[in-house]
């Protein structure tokens, strides 16, 4: 065997685990999903019939997906901007402040992240419950509120699902912001200090500009992981009261695994595929980051 | 030499393999380990060359376990089901066709919810329904009878009125709400079944909120809702335990975590109440648990004879001693001993009498759905009963027309 035959086989050889779960578990399932995306196909049988794109027809006329689209949307937008000006603000304070117990802190905001979904999920429900937290908080300042879970109530439960969601996943993303702004140079702060910058200028002419590739991943990562949110809905409201906490990916579930309509369900999972893939791609140009 | 012992070897594998036990899989909901271990310990001492392997599953993912199973063609032998699902599973073919067997199982009652177009795929097991709950010191404050809880609607809007007329944090109801299953099965299904109407027709074509049954049930409700907690199920159960509601509907399950959680409470059962004196019935929710055994198992004769063990009257009832909130299809279990010293437990046994189980449609969870929403714009938003009924009828006869 030459040298160069040998190496391309001991490379092919150690890359082969990835390979094959790539085909098995990923290239298989997705290609398999798109064939059943064209069919009536209910799961329990073996049975599929081609129907063409009938059911992709069929979601734009259904009025819980198109729901189940906007309640994502108005999740995206209403939590990605607080997420990551949380995350940005507080990454900036632990950077410069240098504080006393600055691992504590970062320790402290990063632990949510480190807590399964579904038993954050669990902890909320109790405190949005009709004599929960938040209910006798507001009844201790003289409120009048009725005693129901405000996962109960269609004008709270998507809200309620919001909040809970910042909290649990800024601290993940701060990090990731921390770790950026570590790796800027000290001595450009201090070359521009020198020159006379103020802070603001400081701010947006050299730490936002110098963390734009990590800022850039974090935004697409949020706002996929957003726009796939199912866990929370689940655990909490199972998509109700109403629709009102119905997203794409619960309703997809539901479609698939509660109604037996695969075919259906793939549809809907390749229209979240394109709706991410747009929107992700519009941010890289918005960004203009080479990132990705 | 060494080709000879090769053969052996394989001989005495081939022999053992054959030997082996039949291996048997039963996926359940109903049993935890120490249960399930206690109640087959003698059907596994009777058939040794049975393996039986028991899964538990979970009400919150145990259907899409089953689903998953089913479409990767790997089933188990052996499954319960959960009775408003028998429809769907009936009707896709992938459960054994059980007609046959039915004349050897004479004290087994419920088959009617194993039915689909006149054939039967499955063995009703274990049964459960809903009674009234009653706080009896917020009854004697409010002076109404504690002996008697209220029997008709008229009734219970009575008792209901003056229970919330107590207090600010008192409520004379429990209706459940802003979740799936508990608004329609806990009593507004019931009350309309009680009243002698439906939501669906015999054969599920037809859609019909739009009658008189059902209008006079949901106007029950509304005002019913005026005097009313309006939470989900734990929400309703929390304030009922902290003596803050004096009557709400629930299931067996409800009377041991009262006990434990609030051993101060002083609680009793009465039957769901019927529309009136001389008309209409105490309906009440049907829950069954079916035993259903997969189309393409290989063990045919080992997942009968383990059916056959559980739907005995003894095994079936060790089940309902360790897990009360449910009791056997079999009508023999009823001479058990153990009921006389559980009065609270035999009212279920009582109720079920009038228990009405829910259509048998196979896109019943959409129906249901529709029907919850329907419940909230009634009872929360006070929105106008006949309008409401309207909207959702057409709604519902729109869902019948896609799945015809």
């Amino acid at each position: 065997m030459k040298p160069k035959t040998k190496k391309r086989v001991t490379v092919l050889i150690f890359l082969l685990p990835w390979i094959i779960t790539f085909f098995v578990f990923e290239l298989y399932p997705l290609l398999y999903s798109l064939f059943v995306s064209f069919t009536k196909y209910s799961g329990l049988n073996p049975q599929t019939t081609f129907i063409g794109l009938e059911n992709y027809a069929r979601a734009f006329q259904d009025e819980v997906f198109i729901k189940s689209v906007l309640n994502t949307l108005i999740f995206v937008a209403g939590t990605l901007p607080f997420t990551i000006a949380i995350a940005i603000l507080i990454a900036i304070l632990l950077n410069h402040l240098n504080l006393k117990f600055n691992g504590l802190f970062k320790a402290g905001f990063f632990l949510p992240s480190m807590i399964s979904m579904v038993v954050i999920s669990m902890i909320w429900i109790y405190m949005y419950s009709g004599t929960g937290f938040f209910n006798t908080v507001l009844h201790f300042f003289g409120f009048a509120v009725e005693e129901r879970s405000w996962l109960a109530n269609q004008n709270t439960a998507l809200g309620s699902i919001m909040i809970m969601d910042v909290w649990a996943s800024f601290g993940y993303y701060m990090i990731l912001i921390y770790a950026g702004l570590q790796n800027i140079p000290y001595s450009v702060y201090e070359a521009a200090r020198i020159d006379g910058a103020k802070p603001i200028q400081i701010a947006f002419k050299i730490t936002i500009p110098m963390i734009r590739p990590t800022l850039f991943f974090v935004i697409a990562l949020n706002t996929i992981r957003s726009f796939q949110i199912f866990t929370e809905v689940f655990t909490m409201t199972n998509g109700g009261p109403r629709n009102s906490t119905e997203t794409i990916v619960h309703y997809l579930y539901r479609v698939s695994f509660r109604n037996y309509e695969m075919g259906y369900g793939s549809a809907i999972a390749y229209i979240l595929l394109a709706i991410i893939m747009t929107i992700t791609l519009i941010q890289k140009r918005a960004l203009r980051s080479d990132y990705l | 030499m060494l080709k000879r012992l090769l053969v052996l070897l394989l001989l005495v594998l081939t022999v053992s393999l054959g030997l082996a036990a039949t291996k048997l899989t039963f996926w359940q909901f109903m049993m935890d380990q120490p249960t399930s271990d206690a109640v087959l310990e003698q059907f596994r001492k009777e058939n040794p060359d049975i393996q039986l392997e028991v899964v538990q599953l979970s009400w919150g993912n145990g259907k899409d376990k089953i689903t998953t199973a089913f479409a990767a063609g790997n089933p188990p032998d052996v499954i319960e089901l959960g009775n408003t699902w028998m429809p769907q599973f009936s009707s896709e073919g992938v459960l054994m066709n059980i007609t046959s067997e039915i004349k050897k199982y004479p004290n087994i009652t419920g088959w009617y919810q194993t039915e689909y177009k006149n054939q039967y795929y499955g063995f009703p097991w274990l049964l459960g329904t809903r009674v009234l709950y009653y706080n009896v010191d917020l009854f004697i404050k409010a002076g109404l009878d504690p002996v008697n809880p209220p029997k008709t609607w008229e009734e219970t809007l009575a008792a209901a009125k003056k229970i919330s007329a107590l207090g600010k944090n008192i409520y004379g109801f429990g209706l459940c709400s802003g979740e799936l299953y508990s608004p329609t099965q806990q009593w507004f299904l019931p009350a309309v079944w009680g009243n002698g109407g439906n939501v669906l027709n015999s054969d599920y074509t037809k859609a019909t909120l739009n009658t008189k049954e059902v209008s006079d049930a949901a106007k029950f409700y509304q005002e019913l809702a005026r005097y009313s907690i309006k939470d989900k199920q734990t929400g309703v159960e929390q304030a009922f335990g902290e003596g803050r509601v004096g009557m709400y509907v629930a299931g067996a399950w409800s009377i041991s975590t009262l006990q434990t959680t609030y051993p101060k409470l002083n609680f009793y059962l009465g039957f769901v109440p019927k529309p009136s004196k001389d008309k209409g019935t105490h309906a009440s929710f049907a829950g069954g648990e079916i035993l259903t055994i997969a189309k393409n198992t290989k063990n045919k004769d080992a997942a009968m004879k383990l059916v056959e063990y559980l739907l005995r009257d003894d095994v079936a009832m060790l089940i309902t001693k360790r897990v009360p909130q449910i009791y056997p299809s079999n009508r023999l279990a009823i001479l058990d001993p153990w009921w006389n010293e559980n009065p609270l437990y035999q009212m279920f046994v009582k109720q079920n009498t009038y228990a009405v189980a829910a259509p048998l449609y196979t896109r019943w969870e959409d129906v249901e759905i529709e029907l919850t929403s329907m419940i909230e714009e009634i009872i929360l938003d006070y929105n106008d009963v006949d309008k409401t009924l309207k909207k959702y009828n057409d709604k519902i006869q729109g869902i019948l027309d896609r799945y015809k």
